[in-house]
This record gives structure tokens, sequence and C-alpha cells, in this order.
């Protein structure tokens, strides 16, 4: 699981920061599959939104040149459908059923949230464990993934 | 006529050396020839590299490059594709920029000599 993790800074403020307090955390994984000849890419991903509000967001993209391939979008981290198609930068609904690869990186991804966040059930929001970096990303994410998204749906407000 | 250089297997890494000989026919076609080269061939654990030629394809006769930059970066390898005609090579080093890199060095001596 490939992981990036971006919080406020650790410099005594951010106990007053709240919902700003978690920038990003995305979960990557992928898979090659034989049928495609391609990669299929999934992306889990929590964070400040902008304007007061926490997002999530989840994707599932089928193939390695992004320009083209089938890109699927939820806005929850558990969906249990693909809510819209957003390849070409809309949201085009198709409530499809999420398929077994993606349910397992789904569970895969929930289960490691733990190990970076915690629900604040107070204020049902996902919030930082105190005893993490404010910046984390690892060797083998792929960043250039992030950034096409940004460019078709992205709901958060940190921006690489 | 390019060869595909995809390295380094650790020694015991056969699974993985196998998955990289299923993944490449699957995304460029059947290379003419795959060669298994050890990086030390006194070390019996030397770590190893494979070499796929394909015989009729030049540098950017093909589509694969983001199948294989996610192959390497998944598998942790390095992956250069050189070309005989012109020398150009592509390199994919997925622990420095997510990105391929055009060089030219030159004559590839080792590469040509791995030619049948």
């Amino acid at each position: 699981m490939n992981i990036l993790f971006k919080r406020a800074a650790l410099d005594g403020s951010s106990k007053e920061l709240g919902i700003r307090d978690l920038h990003l955390l995305v979960f990557h994984k992928s898979r090659f599959d034989k049928d495609l000849k391609s990669f299929v890419h999934h992306i889990m991903a929590i964070g400040y939104g902008g304007g007061g509000v926490q997002e999530e967001a989840f994707y599932r993209i089928e193939g390695s040149k992004f320009d083209g391939c089938p890109i699927y979008y939820s806005s929850v981290c558990g969906p249990g459908f693909l809510d819209y198609d957003i390849s070409n930068g809309k949201l085009i609904s198709v409530d499809l059923e999420l398929p077994a690869d993606s349910k397992k990186f789904q569970f895969e991804a929930i289960d490691s949230l733990k190990t970076y966040v915690h629900l604040d059930e107070y204020n049902d929001i996902w919030a930082p464990l105190a005893d993490t970096k404010e910046f984390y990303v690892s060797d083998k994410f792929p960043m250039h993934l992030i950034t096409h998204l940004q460019q078709v749906h992205w709901p958060f407000s940190t921006h690489f | 006529m390019i060869t595909v250089i995809v390295s380094s297997f650790w020694s015991g890494e056969q699974e993985k050396i196998a998955a990289c000989k299923e993944f490449l026919p699957l995304v460029m076609g059947k290379a003419d020839a795959i060669k298994e080269v050890a990086e030390d061939p006194k070390d019996p654990e030397s770590s190893t590299e494979l070499y796929f030629q394909f015989y009729d394809l030049t540098l950017d006769y093909h589509d694969a490059w983001s199948e294989m930059a996610d192959f390497a970066r998944e598998n942790e390898l390095y992956v250069i594709v050189y070309d005989h005609e012109t020398f150009d090579r592509k390199g994919y080093w997925y622990d420095e920029q997510d990105e391929w890199i055009l060089q030219n060095f030159g004559q590839n001596e080792t590469l040509e000599k791995l030619v049948k």
C-alpha cells in the first residue's frame, strides 16, 4: 500500500485547527490486469476540502495511460458502488457495483486508516493521530496519478 | 531493434523474474529473444538483469511506457529501453524521477554483443 499523508504543522497551534488539521491522507495500490493488459489503480483519500468541510474520495482507474482510460469516483471512502465516471472531467452517474478487487483494496485501506487517523466522533471528522509526522510519502507513491486526478476531479484543497 | 533491460533481480527472486517475463510480452508483444544475465557471473548469488530483444521495434514504435513505469515502480526495478539504430535510450528509475528520461551515450557494446 502506497501512502501520502499531510497534516497541519506540529508547532502547537494544530490543537485549534480541528477539521483543518488533516490536510490529506491518500492510500494507493495497483495491480496488473492480464485481460486489460494494463494496471488498475485504486485510490482512497480523506482530507480538507475547504469551506469547513472534510471530504472523502474513492477512485478506480482502469489503465496506466490516464488520458482516455475509465476513471470511476465515489465521494465516500467505503462505497458499495462506483458512483461516477469522471474520465472526461464531468461527473457522469454510473452506479456500478464495486468489483471484487476494489472491495479488497477498500478493506485494506480502511484497515490502514488507524495507523494515521482516528475518528473524532464529537466533531464527526477524521483527525490525525498525535504521533504522526507532518508529511510522509512512501517511496513508490505515484505522484503523477494525483497530478492527473487534480485535473479531472479532486475535492481536496491540498494540491501538488 | 530495441532491447528492454530490466534490473536488478536479487538472488532468489525467481518469482519476480517469472512475473516480468509474463508481463512484458503482454504489453509489448512477444520478444524475439529473452536473456537472463548475472551481473557478476563469478558470484553464485549475483543479482540478475533481464534483456528482452525486439528485432523489429524502434524506441517509439510501442505504447507501453506507462505500463512499464507502473511495473517498474511496483516491483522496484529499473527499466531502460535502448535503440540499436540511434543509440537513444529511455530509462525509468522508480526511485528518482517519476518519468522516462531520454539519453544518448552512443553505441552500447555490451548490448550489441548480446544480439544473437
